[in-house]
């Protein structure tokens, strides 16, 4: 089993984010994610990959509950699982060889891994990862120096470097413009099928999600609307997930004063 | 008919207006503080004479070569205690930092040891930077004896417990996405530090370091009042023998030195973005460490300082005083403190206020040249050392703490007011001219409206830093709790001076709680 919501639900101040959402993937089982934003895509993905803790029944990646685990195990299980995030995870400054290093760290000594910031450690099959993202020629490149694209492929190719048994992907795509977003989900789909690993994907685009992914599960207001494969789906199924009003976004709330700089401070 | 119905913030704004002149008037009467009597005949007499003093600046040989000694030791001692403050600061920062809390099991969670440990760290970083650097120098002079070690030792606990605490808060303000992601693929909490934390934090940790080594050589440069070393021990002497060339001669040095720092802080910023640029500016900075140990050790080897005597020093401390007898005159320096730091303050917003004008370039570029050029004056002398100089000119009393301070701070505020001003939207005010309004009601209703929560919450937070320095700047004979902490050591009456700090503490912590309260329903 790759990973089982039983009963699972994320309450966040009150508000209740996801609940009772029911669901398994098989080993290599490849599903996407559709739904309208504030569906709760992200917070799903995040409960799988150990970053949210549910508030109420059990997520179990790679048949373990996170939260039951010591430390050791804990960074056992999160080493076998890979995201892709919206907003590729880069600091600033880093540069991408490091960037892409970074996904294989938690198998690395504390003091290789220090080292390998100074002279990195693995530039061949850092090289190669970037090269299946079309990037190779950006390795000794700041992150900071890369277009919003270049940025999100970096966050993929870190993710191939660390050939996880669970893949999680969060609108891997978002940044990137339509032939290059196809032959990502591609690349992503493909990869996970060579190793046997399972892939779940966020998609905002129903076209994109129907095309390479044998099962669909559809998020609307933070419950399951359904989970089908993709023959089942009909066009109707697909209105109603997305029918009715757009909720804006909360503005902004006016700023108080700033604090006094930190250079006026002596 | 038309009804007038009456404006409803009227009676609110009247009442803050009585709290404030209720406030503002008993200043005057605690501190003593006349503006008149800086006009007087004799008081212009005496600074009239010192400042003709000023010129030429004293040039013998023999003292240049003791200035140049002291300037480097000015120097040295910045640096190394900046670099103690690091060692102690950096590990700090680490452990309490709250960046690298990420979400684990109930097992997982930190060990319980750390988890104790973390609050005892925190109350440790607070009592160290809430202690200013200048009363830690005064009680390591009294511990092991004069020179320029008690200057390293109390830079080095002043600035490592605020290197501590906004290490943290830099830390905490980075965007958590490349932590988390670390976190979520199994990286150890100093793996996620290095690779997620650090690349992106180290710009604003150099920057933030290097502007508190300029703070630093201001302090190191007033150490000397005390007897802890450096420049600041000739001035004391030639401010006292009331040697206005030998002064003169000090004060420009000191500001070459406040200037060179800055261009040398602006320098390390800028390396930084080059590509060896950090490497280059470690080994700058552990090569600068090293010098200035190797400068200072000479004197400290010879004067044989015996830091063993500082655990029964520390001792002689306990249980602070707590006497009928200290009450009378702990509150009496208390009000006087707190009179001091509201007046010099209320000045200095005013002073800010009026010099911002013609800083914010609204007088033409001569006048805006000019005035930033008298603005940096201002700022670039410290406070103690303003005290010292206003001590000449309106005698002993809290009368030139008030003086020091409203000086010091109008050259901080001006600037800050300055800038708030050029970030103002233009829109507003030319609209009205364009209108017709005159210049300054065009000011008053398109501008003041604009900048006014902001410089009022600038001086808040000012006053909340000096509520702290009117509490030492009696140790230059200022007045306030300073004149009293200073008197008690000399007499050895350790366990009075406790008290004393002790009230400081309190004191800064009030007008923090206070400040901050205002500043919310100021925001409101």
């Amino acid at each position: 089993m790759s990973l089982a919501f039983h009963d699972a639900g994320l309450t966040l101040q009150g508000k209740p984010v996801l609940s009772g959402l029911n669901f398994r993937l098989d080993d290599g089982a490849q599903v996407a994610l559709i739904g309208p934003s504030g569906a709760g895509k992200t917070s799903l993905l995040m409960l799988a990959n150990t970053l949210a803790r549910p508030t109420q029944g059990t997520v179990e990646p790679l048949g373990q509950n996170p939260w039951r685990l010591r430390p050791g195990p804990l960074a056992a299980l999160r080493a076998r699982i890979g995201t892709v995030y919206q907003t590729p995870p880069l600091p600033a400054r880093q540069r991408v060889v490091n960037a892409v290093a970074a996904g294989r760290l938690a198998s690395q000594s504390v003091w290789g891994s220090l080292l390998a910031l100074l002279r990195p450690h693995d530039p061949v099959g850092v090289s190669e990862a970037l090269t299946r993202v079309d990037l190779a020629d950006r390795i000794w490149d700041r992150c900071d120096r890369l277009s919003g694209g270049q940025r999100q492929r970096v966050g993929i190719a870190r993710v191939l470097y660390q050939a996880p048994r669970l893949m999680l992907a969060d609108e891997p795509v978002s940044a990137l413009d339509p032939r290059l977003a196809e032959d990502t989900v591609r690349l992503l789909s493909a990869d996970a099928r060579a190793r046997g690993a399972t892939l779940m994907m966020s998609l905002h685009s129903v076209d994109l999600a129907l095309a390479y992914f044998p099962r669909i599960i559809g998020l609307r207001a933070g419950r399951v609307a359904f989970d089908l494969p993709r023959a089942a789906v009909t066009s109707e199924l697909i209105a109603q997930l997305y029918a009715g009003e757009e909720t804006a976004p909360a503005p902004a709330l006016e700023p108080g004063p700033s604090a006094l700089p930190r250079s006026a401070q002596c | 008919m038309l009804s007038h119905p009456r404006d409803p913030a009227l009676l609110p704004r009247l009442g803050w207006t009585l709290v404030l002149l209720a406030l503002l008037a008993p200043t005057f009467v605690y501190t003593h503080f006349n503006p008149a009597l800086l006009l007087q005949p004799e008081t212009l007499g005496t600074l009239g004479h010192f400042v003709a003093g000023f010129f030429p600046p004293a040039h013998e040989a023999g003292f240049l070569l003791e200035v140049a000694r002291e300037t480097i030791t000015t120097l040295a001692v910045a640096t190394a205690g900046l670099g103690m403050a690091l060692f102690l600061g950096a590990p700090l920062a680490f452990v309490t930092t709250r960046a690298l809390d990420l979400p684990m099991s109930a097992e997982a969670r930190r060990h319980p040891l750390a988890r104790g440990l973390r609050p005892i760290l925190r109350g440790l970083m607070i009592g160290l930077r809430g202690v200013p650097e200048i009363v830690w120098a005064l009680l390591f002079v009294r511990a092991v004896g004069l020179g320029s070690l008690p200057a390293v030792l109390a830079l080095g606990l002043a600035y490592g417990g605020m290197l501590g605490k906004v290490y943290a808060e830099i830390l905490e303000s980075q965007p958590d996405g490349p932590t988390r992601a670390l976190t979520a693929q199994g990286a150890g909490r100093i793996q996620v530090f290095f690779w997620g934390l650090w690349p992106q934090a180290l710009p604003e940790l150099v920057s933030y370091t290097v502007y508190r080594w300029e703070c630093a050589i201001r302090a190191s440069a007033v150490m000397g009042f005390v007897g802890a070393g450096g420049i600041g021990q000739l001035l004391d002497t030639s401010i006292k023998m009331m040697n206005g060339s030998e002064v003169s001669t000090l004060l420009l040095v000191f500001l070459l030195l406040v200037i060179g720092t800055e261009a040398i802080s602006a320098l390390a910023r800028r390396g930084l973005e080059s590509r060896y640029g950090s490497g280059v500016l470690a080994a700058a900075v552990a090569t600068a460490i090293g010098a200035s140990l190797a400068w200072l050790w000479p004197a400290w080897a010879a004067a044989g300082a015996d830091l063993k005597a500082l655990w029964p020093f520390a001792a002689s401390f306990f249980p602070p005083e707590m006497g009928a007898a200290i009450w009378g005159d702990l509150a009496r320096g208390t009000l006087e403190t707190l009179a001091i730091s509201i007046l010099g303050t209320t000045l200095a917003f005013a002073g800010g206020g009026l010099l911002a004008l013609p800083a914010s370039g609204r007088f033409g570029m001569p006048a805006k040249a000019a005035t930033r050029l008298l603005l940096n004056a201002l700022r670039g002398v410290p406070d103690l050392l303003w005290a010292a100089l206003a001590v000449l000119a309106l005698g002993l009393g809290p009368a030139a703490g008030v003086l020091a301070l409203a000086l010091h701070t109008t050259g901080v505020l001006g600037r800050l007011f300055a800038e708030t001003l050029e970030n103002a939207p233009p829109l507003p005010e030319q609209a009205l001219l364009a209108a017709g309004a005159g210049r300054a009601a065009a000011f008053g209703h398109g501008v003041l409206p604009e900048v006014i929560v902001q410089w009022l919450a600038y001086t808040l937070y000012r006053w909340e830093n000096n509520i702290r320095i009117a509490a030492v700047l009696g140790i230059v004979g200022a007045g306030g709790l300073g004149q009293q902490l200073y008197l008690a050591l000399s007499l050895f009456q350790e366990k009075t001076a406790a008290t004393v700090i002790v009230a400081m503490l309190l004191l800064s912590w009030l007008a923090e709680e206070t400040s901050r309260h205002t500043r919310l329903r100021l925001a409101h």
